[in-house]
C-alpha cells in the first residue's frame, strides 16, 4: 500500500536504511522517492576529479618527505593517527547493529547500501545531488512536488525558504522535546533523564522546536559487548555505533509505530510545544560524551 | 591554569569573602558567607537598573554581576535566579554556537558589537560563572561548556572532574 501524499527523502546515511526497514516491514511504500547526495558547497556538482585546491593539499603534505615516509602515510602507517583500525570499529558497530535488530525494533540492513535495498524490492527513485536541502535546485523541485509531507533524514538545518514550500519536514529526533533538544539527544536523555526518548515532529526554523506528532521512551539499553572494545581507545567507534546504529533503530521505531497507528499524514494531528520548559543541548564534551555512552554499555560474558 | 579569578564584588559581605570567584565558591560550600538582610535585595535593585538602562552591555560586567547575583541567591537562600540565569544561558548558547565571546553584545537582539574576544583570565571568570549555575541547578550543560574552555582555573577543573566522575 501506498503512503500518500509522503515523499521519502532517503540517502547513504543508515537513518534512511532504517526509515525503509520500518515502512517495508509494514508494507507501506512512500509515494515517492527522492535519493539526494550530499556533495560540497565549492565542488562542482559533475566533478569525479580532484579539485585543484585538494591537489596542492596533497602536494604540500608530501612535499620535502622521504620517500619511505611518503610509502608510509600512503598506506597510513604514520603512527599515532592510525590507533583504532577501521575492521575493529566495525565489529563494534556489527555487534550494536545485531542487538538493535534483536530488540524488537525494526529489522534493518545496515550494511548494505541504501540504493540496493530500494533496488531490491523494486522501489522507483528519482536521485539528485545538492549541497544541502536548502540548495534551490532543491526548493524548486520540492515546490512542484504534488506530496504534502516529506521524511527528512539528513541535509542541514532547514532554513525559511525550504520551510516556507507547502511540504512539511518530519524528522524524528532522539529525544523528548521540548525538555531534549538539539545535538546528540540520545546521549543527554540517557545521562540526565536515565531514559532513552524519541519525538516526531514537522521542522520548523527552531531548533526542534516544531509541532510533535508522536513521543516514545524507552529504558537506557544494555549493549553487550566484548570487553575487548570496552577500553578507552574504542570510544569514538562506541560513540558512533549508538549515534549511527542503535540511534537510527530507535528513530524507525517511532515511524513505524506513528505509520501503524495513521498511516495517511494528513490525518496526523501535531500538537505545538511548550517552549517555555526543557532544554537545548549542544554537542557533548569528549569526556561527558564517553560517560553518556558508557551508559548503554555491559561487557558481553 | 589559573589559580584563581579575582573579581571586583559590589557587595561587602562577598568582598570580605574573597577575592576570587573561585573564594566565593569554596565560601559558599562551606557556608561561611553572611550576608547583610538588605544585601540581595539591594544588589537586585542595581541589577535592574543595569540591565534596563543599557542597549549595550559589557560582557565581563554582565559576568561579574551574574555571578554576583548568583552567589547572593545562594547565600540568602532566594530560588529566584531567574534574572541572571536568562543572562547565564544567552552566554552558554553563544559560547557553545560560536566557541567565541566577544566582550560586548547589544542587550534586546544579543549579538556582539565588538569584535574582541574574551580575554583568557575573562574566560576563567565565565568558567566559574558556569560552575555556580551548575551548582544552584545541576544542569550538566554548564559542566560541558566548562570544559570546552581553554582557560579555566584548577580549582574549577578539580571540581568539575569531580562530577564528572560520579556521573
Amino acid at each position: 500500500m501506498k503512503i500518500k501524499n509522503f515523499i521519502f527523502l532517503a540517502s547513504s546515511h543508515n537513518v534512511a536504511k532504517a526509515y525503509l526497514a520500518a515502512m517495508l516491514e509494514l508494507d507501506l511504500i512512500p509515494e515517492r522517492i527522492i535519493f539526494t547526495e550530499f556533495v560540497q558547497h565549492q565542488q562542482p556538482k559533475s566533478a569525479d576529479y580532484p579539485s585543484k585546491t585538494f591537489i596542492k593539499t596533497i602536494h604540500r603534505q608530501f612535499k620535502n618527505i622521504s620517500p619511505v615516509k611518503k610509502i608510509r602515510r600512503l598506506l597510513g602507517m604514520n603512527g599515532t593517527t592510525i590507533s583504532i583500525p577501521r575492521l575493529d570499529g566495525h565489529q563494534i558497530y556489527k555487534q550494536v547493529a545485531d542487538f538493535a535488530n534483536q530488540s524488537g525494533l525494526p529489522v534493518v540492513d545496515f550494511f548494505t547500501s541504501t540504493e540496493e535495498i530500494l533496488c531490491r524490492h523494486n522501489l522507483v527513485y528519482e536521485k539528485y545531488r545538492y549541497t544541502s536541502l536548502n540548495d534551490p535546485e532543491f526548493i524548486s523541485l520540492i515546490s512542484k512536488a504534488s506530496q504534502s509531507v516529506a521524511l527528512y533524514v539528513e541535509g542541514g538545518i532547514l532554513r525559511k525558504p525550504v520551510l516556507s514550500t507547502h511540504v512539511r519536514f518530519l524528522h524524528i529526533h532522539p529525544g523528548i522535546v521540548p525538555f531534549v533538544r538539539g545535538s546528540a539527544g540520545m546521549l543527554w536523555s540517557a545521562l540526565v533523564h536515565k531514559r532513552v526518548g524519541m519525538s516526531g515532529f514537522f521542522m520548523n526554523e527552531g531548533i526542534d522546536t516544531g509541532d510533535v506528532i508522536l513521543t516514545k521512551e524507552y529504558p537506557v539499553p544494555e549493549v553487550p559487548i566484548s570487553g575487548y572494545f570496552t577500553t578507552p581507545q574504542y570510544a569514538d567507534a562506541r560513540y558512533l555505533a549508538l549515534e549511527d546504529f542503535l540511534g537510527a533503530s530507535y528513530r524507525a521505531d517511532v515511524l513505524r509505530e506513528l505509520l501503524r497507528q495513521q498511516p495517511d499524514p494528513e490525518q496526523w494531528a501535531p500538537q505545538s510545544q511548550d517552549l517555555a520548559t526543557g532544554k537545548l543541548y549542544f554537542h557533548p564534551h569528549k569526556k561527558i560524551r564517553d560517560k553518556a555512552v558508557d551508559k548503554f554499555f555491559v561487557e558481553a560474558r | 591554569m589559573l589559580l584563581g579569578t579575582q573579581v571586583l564584588f559590589e557587595t561587602k559581605s562577598l568582598a570580605d569573602a574573597g577575592q576570587t570567584a573561585e573564594d566565593i565558591i569554596q565560601a559558599l560550600e562551606e557556608r561561611r558567607i553572611v550576608l547583610s538582610p538588605d544585601d540581595h535585595s539591594k544588589f537586585v535593585e542595581r541589577w535592574k537598573k543595569f540591565t534596563i538602562e543599557l542597549e549595550r552591555i559589557s560582557t565581563l560586567e554582565v559576568i561579574r554581576k551574574c555571578f554576583e547575583g548568583l552567589a547572593l541567591a545562594e547565600a540568602a537562600e532566594q530560588d529566584s535566579l531567574g534574572p541572571y540565569m536568562v543572562f547565564v544561558e544567552k552566554l552558554l548558547r553563544k559560547f557553545e554556537i560560536t566557541r567565541n565571546i566577544y566582550c560586548e553584545y547589544d542587550v534586546k537582539s544579543f549579538t556582539a558589537t565588538s569584535k574582541q574576544a574574551l580575554s583568557k583570565e575573562e574566560y576563567a571568570v565565565l568558567s566559574a560563572l558556569l560552575f555556580q549555575a551548575y551548582r544552584l541547578t545541576q544542569d550538566i550543560r554548564f559542566l560541558n561548556a566548562i570544559l570546552k574552555i581553554d582557560s579555566t582555573s584548577t580549582f574549577i577543573c578539580s571540581r568539575v572532574d569531580q562530577v564528572i566522575a560520579v556521573l
